[in-house]
This record gives C-alpha cells, sequence and structure tokens, in this order.
C-alpha cells in the first residue's frame, strides 16, 4: 500500500458543508490529516469527533492563493478570523428535493397539466425529475418540462428520455418562462420564449413547479460562483475536480457510480498529495545533473528552470520552481543521470503487480487485493519502476493509466506508453514469460472489469 | 557531443554467453546527454541481463575517459567475470587500456558528433576533419553534412533542397547557398575551393594533439 510522508500535510484541510457525507468524510479524513469542518449551522456537527475542529460561520468572505497554501476569511456572527490550508473541499446542501415535491404533487390530487421549469440541475435530480414526471403522467396528470438543457450523462438516461416522450411527456428546451396570471383563475397563463428562434408560445396551466439547481440550492452555489470556481471539469477522469487546483467539489449528484466510500478514499488520496505543502516534491542535485535539459523539456508544467549558480563547471543548475510544480515525477521518470530525487524517497517495488495513476486508479485499487503502487502521474511510471517490479526473475506487470487525452499533466500516458512500447521490444529478445500491460481507466471503472480487460486469466494475482 | 545508441539486445546476450558475473558500467558525459548510456540506461540493461539470469550488477563513472574517473573503480573490477560498458568507443578503449585483466565489452555503438535537433532527434553535424571551413560556407559543414563531402557542390543529384541520397537528408550546399544569400556573402561561392587536404582528418592515420602549454613538469 501506498505510505506517504505525512509530515508535509501543514497547513491543513478545509472541508466546507453541513451535509452528513460531509461530515463523515471530515471524521474519516481528521485522523489523517488536519482537518477544519466549517458550515452556516449548529447543523454541521453530526457527532463528536476528536481531532475535528468545528467552526460555525456564516460566509466565506475571501479566498486567494494556491494549492498548498490558500488564505480564507472566514466569517461569523461574531467575528472575522484568517485561515490558511492546503486543500478545499466542498460539500454542497442535498439536492432539490425533486421526490418530495412530486409527492405533494400527488398529494394534492388534482390531476391537470403540469409546467416543470427546469434549470441548472445536475444529473441525478434530471434523472428523479424525469422518473417523477413519468409516475404523474401514469396519474393522468400531463407533464410539459421546459428545460435549459435536457440531460442524460448518466447510466439509461436516454432511455429514460425516450420513455417520457413515448409517455407523452412534452418537452420545451433552451427556453425562459414567463408567468403572465397567477392569481384568480384556477390555471395559471404561461409565455414560453425560445431565446434563439424568437417565437413565443402562451399556455394555460394546472400547476406550475419550478426546479432550480442555482437558486434553490444552498449558499454553496452561490459561493462557488463568486469565487469564480467551476465544476464539474473532466469528471470522468479526475471526479470533484474543479478549474481551481487544491479546491474540490462534491456534488454527488454527479457521481452515481462511487460509493460513498470510494468517494471518501479518493478524496482522502487526492488531498494527501505532496503539493498540499506548496513544496514540490522533487529537487534536483546538480552534483549528478547532466545537463542534458531532458526534464526542462519535458515537464508539462514549465516549472524546470536553469538558475546560475557557482561550484560547477557550467555556472549553472537545473532547479525545479515549487511553485509551478504539481508533483507529476516525469522529470524523475526521465533524468538519465538520476539527478532528480524524489523527497518521499524510493519505494521498494518488490512483490508489486500493479503500478497504477493515482489519479484514475487510486478508489479502485484501495478495495482490492492486490499489491500495488500509486504514483502521482502515469508520465511518472519508468522503464526502471517497472523492471524492478518484475523483479530479477521477469514476470508481468500492470500499468493503470489515465486515458490519453485524460491527464491533467497533458501527456502522462503518451510518455509511458512508448517506454512501454520500447520495454516489451526488449523483454521480447529475453526467455519469455515477461510482458508488461497498460491499460486506460478512468475513475469509475471497476476493478473486475479492468483484469477481463487484460485478457490475463490468471487470477491468482487477481481479487 | 558524442552520439551513439545501445547495441541490439540480443547481440549483446551473445556477446556475454560465456559469462556470468558482469558488471554494466555506464557514463555520465555525452551518453547521459543522449539518454543511451548513463545511470538509468546502465541499470535498466543489467535488470534485463538479470532477468535473462545473468548475475549482473551496475556502476557509472563521471566520464570514462578520463584516468582519474576510473581510478576510484578500480578495486571493484577485480569482482566480474567481463563489464559490459555503454560509453562512447573513447571510454570504452579507456576501460580496456587502465583494467587489462579484465575485458571491457561494447555495449553501445558510437555514431557521431552530433546534436539534438530536437529533443530525442540527433543529427550529425561534425565528422572531425580536422580543418574547419565553416567561416566559407555560411556555418553550414560540408564534410559532415553533404554526403559526398564536396567541397564545391552542389552536385547534379541536388533536387528540391533535399539529398539524392534520401530525402530525409537536406542537401547541405542548398543550405550552404541559401545562407550566405541570406548574409550576403555569395562572393565566397565565386571562390572556388582547391582539392581538400585529408591528412587532417582520420584519412591521416591516428590523430594526436600536444598542448605544450598545458604538459605538467616532469611528464
Amino acid at each position: 500500500m501506498q505510505s506517504s510522508n505525512i509530515s508535509c500535510f501543514e497547513p491543513g484541510l478545509l472541508i466546507w458543508g453541513e451535509t452528513e457525507l460531509a461530515f463523515r468524510t471530515a471524521a474519516q479524513l481528521a485522523g489523517k490529516h488536519s482537518v477544519t469542518l466549517v458550515g452556516s449551522s449548529a447543523a454541521v456537527a453530526h457527532g463528536d469527533v476528536s481531532d475535528l475542529q468545528v467552526i460555525i460561520a456564516n460566509r466565506l468572505v475571501r479566498l486567494e492563493g494556491t494549492t498548498g497554501s490558500f488564505t480564507a476569511i472566514i466569517e461569523s456572527d461574531k467575528e472575522s478570523n484568517r485561515y490558511t490550508f492546503g486543500n478545499i473541499i466542498v460539500f454542497p446542501n442535498a439536492g432539490l428535493n425533486v421526490k418530495s415535491t412530486f409527492k405533494d404533487l400527488f398529494e394534492d390530487n388534482k390531476p391537470g397539466s403540469v409546467l416543470i421549469a427546469v434549470e441548472d440541475v445536475n444529473p441525478a435530480d434530471f434523472k428523479q425529475i424525469l422518473l417523477g414526471a413519468l409516475e404523474a403522467m401514469a396519474r393522468g396528470f400531463q407533464i410539459i418540462i421546459a428545460a435549459d438543457e435536457v440531460q442524460v450523462a448518466y447510466p439509461e438516461g436516454e432511455v429514460l428520455y425516450q420513455e417520457a416522450r413515448d409517455a407523452g411527456v412534452l418537452f420545451f428546451k433552451d427556453v425562459e418562462i414567463e408567468i403572465k396570471d397567477n392569481g384568480v383563475a384556477s390555471t395559471i397563463l404561461v409565455d414560453i420564449k425560445d431565446k434563439r428562434n424568437n417565437w413565443t408560445s402562451s399556455l394555460e396551466i394546472g400547476s406550475l413547479i419550478s426546479f432550480n439547481g442555482e437558486k434553490n440550492n444552498d449558499d454553496y452555489s452561490q459561493l462557488l460562483k463568486t469565487l469564480g470556481i467551476k465544476y464539474p471539469i473532466n469528471q470522468e477522469s479526475h471526479p470533484f475536480e474543479t478549474n481551481v487546483n487544491g479546491i474540490f467539489v462534491v456534488d454527488p449528484g454527479y457521481f452515481e457510480l462511487l460509493t460513498e466510500q470510494e468517494i471518501v478514499d479518493y478524496l482522502d488520496i487526492r488531498v494527501s498529495k505532496d503539493n498540499a505543502s506548496g513544496k514540490s516534491r522533487y529537487y534536483i542535485d546538480s552534483d549528478l545533473c547532466a545537463l542534458c535539459l531532458t526534464c526542462y523539456r519535458v515537464c508539462p508544467h514549465n516549472a524546470v528552470v536553469p538558475e546560475p549558480i557557482s561550484g560547477n563547471m557550467y555556472g549553472m543548475a537545473m532547479h525545479i520552481s515549487a511553485e509551478a510544480c504539481q508533483n507529476c515525477g516525469m522529470c524523475y521518470a526521465e533524468c538519465p543521470a538520476y539527478a532528480v530525487k524524489d523527497t518521499v524517497g524510493e519505494p521498494s517495488l518488490k512483490q508489486v503487480t500493479v503500478l497504477a495513476c493515482e489519479n484514475s486508479s487510486g478508489p479502485l485499487l484501495k478495495n482490492s487485493r492486490v499489491s500495488y503502487h500509486l504514483y502521482p502521474c502515469s508520465g511518472n511510471i519508468s522503464i526502471i519502476d517497472i523492471l524492478r517490479a518484475m523483479g530479477d526473475r521477469g514476470g508481468r506487470v500492470v500499468i493503470l493509466a489515465c486515458r490519453d487525452g485524460k491527464c491533467q499533466h497533458d501527456y502522462g500516458p503518451g510518455r509511458l506508453a512508448a517506454r512501454v512500447k520500447k520495454i516489451n521490444k526488449l523483454l521480447g529478445y529475453l526467455r519469455p514469460g515477461s510482458r508488461v500491460d497498460m491499460i486506460t481507466i478512468s475513475a469509475q471503472d471497476r476493478w473486475n472489469d479492468i483484469w477481463i480487460k487484460a485478457g490475463d486469466g490468471d487470477d491468482s494475482r487477481g481479487s | 557531443m558524442i552520439v551513439g545508441d545501445l547495441k541490439p539486445l540480443p547481440e549483446i546476450i551473445e556477446m556475454i554467453a560465456k559469462y556470468n558475473r558482469i558488471l554494466v558500467l555506464g557514463c555520465g558525459g555525452c551518453v547521459s546527454v543522449c539518454q543511451t548510456g548513463g545511470a538509468r540506461e546502465a541499470e535498466t540493461l543489467s535488470q534485463l541481463l538479470k532477468i535473462e539470469g545473468k548475475d549482473a550488477h551496475w556502476l557509472t563513472t563521471p566520464r570514462q575517459c578520463e584516468w582519474e574517473f576510473l581510478d576510484p573503480i578500480a578495486e571493484e573490477t577485480t569482482k566480474y567475470e567481463v563489464i559490459i560498458s555503454i560509453a562512447c568507443g573513447v571510454g570504452i578503449q579507456a576501460m580496456n587500456e587502465k583494467f587489462p585483466a579484465i575485458q571491457t565489452l561494447p555495449g553501445m555503438n558510437t555514431r557521431f558528433l552530433g546534436m539534438p535537433v530536437k529533443h530525442g532527434v540527433f543529427e550529425e553535424r561534425c565528422q572531425a576533419c580536422g580543418n574547419c571551413v565553416l567561416h566559407l560556407t555560411g556555418g553550414i559543414c560540408p564534410v559532415a553534412r553533404c554526403s559526398k563531402n564536396l567541397m564545391n557542390g552542389p552536385c547534379g543529384g541536388s533536387q528540391n533542397g533535399r539529398c539524392e541520397i534520401s530525402p530525409e537528408i537536406s542537401c547541405a550546399w542548398h543550405l550552404i547557398y541559401e545562407r550566405l544569400k541570406a548574409i550576403g556573402k555569395l562572393d565566397l561561392l565565386l571562390q572556388p575551393q582547391p582539392a581538400r587536404d585529408w591528412s587532417f582528418a582520420r584519412d591521416g592515420g591516428p590523430r594526436k594533439m600536444i598542448r605544450e602549454d598545458l604538459l605538467l613538469d616532469g611528464e
């Protein structure tokens, strides 16, 4: 199992949220990290956990900085305080209570036409709306859905959408709703405007329900919007990520396939990265550096810079800038002179069968029984790692990497693939039995599916 | 710098067929820069040989072409039956000369003097001909880059700026012409160069250079 040097983890982790999931996550991570849980009401603390600092506060007034050193000013009724955090995880409040809204509708028991206005909802809530609409149709309501976007990004999404249409649900897409008359009569007059094509339609309906992800929801959406934080980004390979490195938003509506424990495990791995400290995990020993410029050219983040120094014949040395370094470790994997060093130390790869990128494979492997080692990026998996894992008698090694094009360090899988091709060719010259299989996955794949993909009938190493 | 690449693995294995305890010796100089013979490659080769059943180990020297850098590994060399060096031909020979009791075999084919025109792509630029004429050719070498070593090119095989040997090779004299034109020195081409004296190059026999001003007392 991966063991990292957690002494790098000052400052700590901010978890902002009032849901049970937020609390359980904070409680689990509090043992390993220095966690502060913040919410706007006393409801934030669903229990008592030692090692967990809980703050009741109204507002996050300001947020600055970068991963490893975010400065947050948090305000409550009485005071305003400044804190520093390495990473931030936000848990928005639970969804739109779609089910209870439909429940109320059914209890009123006045079948008629219902216009459902849908704006800014996540796929899970949209699915609930469609299911509610189907049930309403079965009970004799006529459902009309006016949505900014029809969401089908969940399992069987297209099927459900078709089913709703087949059942007679009417859909308007990309329209605006204006209520013309809501008062006296038993019906409501509504104008539906198509923004692009410039037409307006008037409807007379029995009831109007509105689901607005932005407005109905909690402070958090507003908060994130104010701070310029966008999500979800690249959700297939990197769940919970936002456009700001080090800030995560856990909106379970987007992640039907992950269990709660998988979510917590994944977050644990993500905030355990050493750049939480603002320091770079890697550094260059200038005594060994041949100034071949490989690290300089390969770094996807332009974090390697030549620095003038005295004391060597070149008058300069290559240096890794901690501000720019994202700790992917590609420089480490490619330095021909072993001049790039890892502060975490070299792993022992004896008996390790699976080498994996932690971004795609972390939570997956936690529940498996194989022995594995995680890397910050698949680009950090070198031929030497592969050979060390293979051992002196050779054997099979499996590598799990993000899909090409999904790597958060741009081209890790591409560089790894070239190395795998080279090493397999060389292994082909030796006595048979040694090879490397590289499998690309996304964070939501299941372990058994991967093993089947590898085509390896050797279950003795599987889970 | 010196550019080389590893010998094919089957050839290396054949070379050491009779031996079991082997040292793979890398070099921190040019071959590290061209990613063929540095520490990482030395360890890689030794691991591959282990998988093949050999008792293989690895080391590197800062460079293999200085006696003083070889002194520290003197004792180590006695522990092996044979050494495979992945330094350039100079280092391999230095090893054999310094440690005659043990064979140092070549794990590397030294190719040329060149540079990475882009990362991973190395091109020949110099053939150490001993009499540099780059001032007459706008900085482009007619010995290393012209397939026929012409002193007054181009030949009739030059087409669209490419050499008749291969479309991947630029015609050096085309490049020379364009360059001299750009710097306004085309008049240099009006001066035909006489037949070259190749005795300064390898054709004159193995070469030696003595710097009287550097000799230490007593040597």
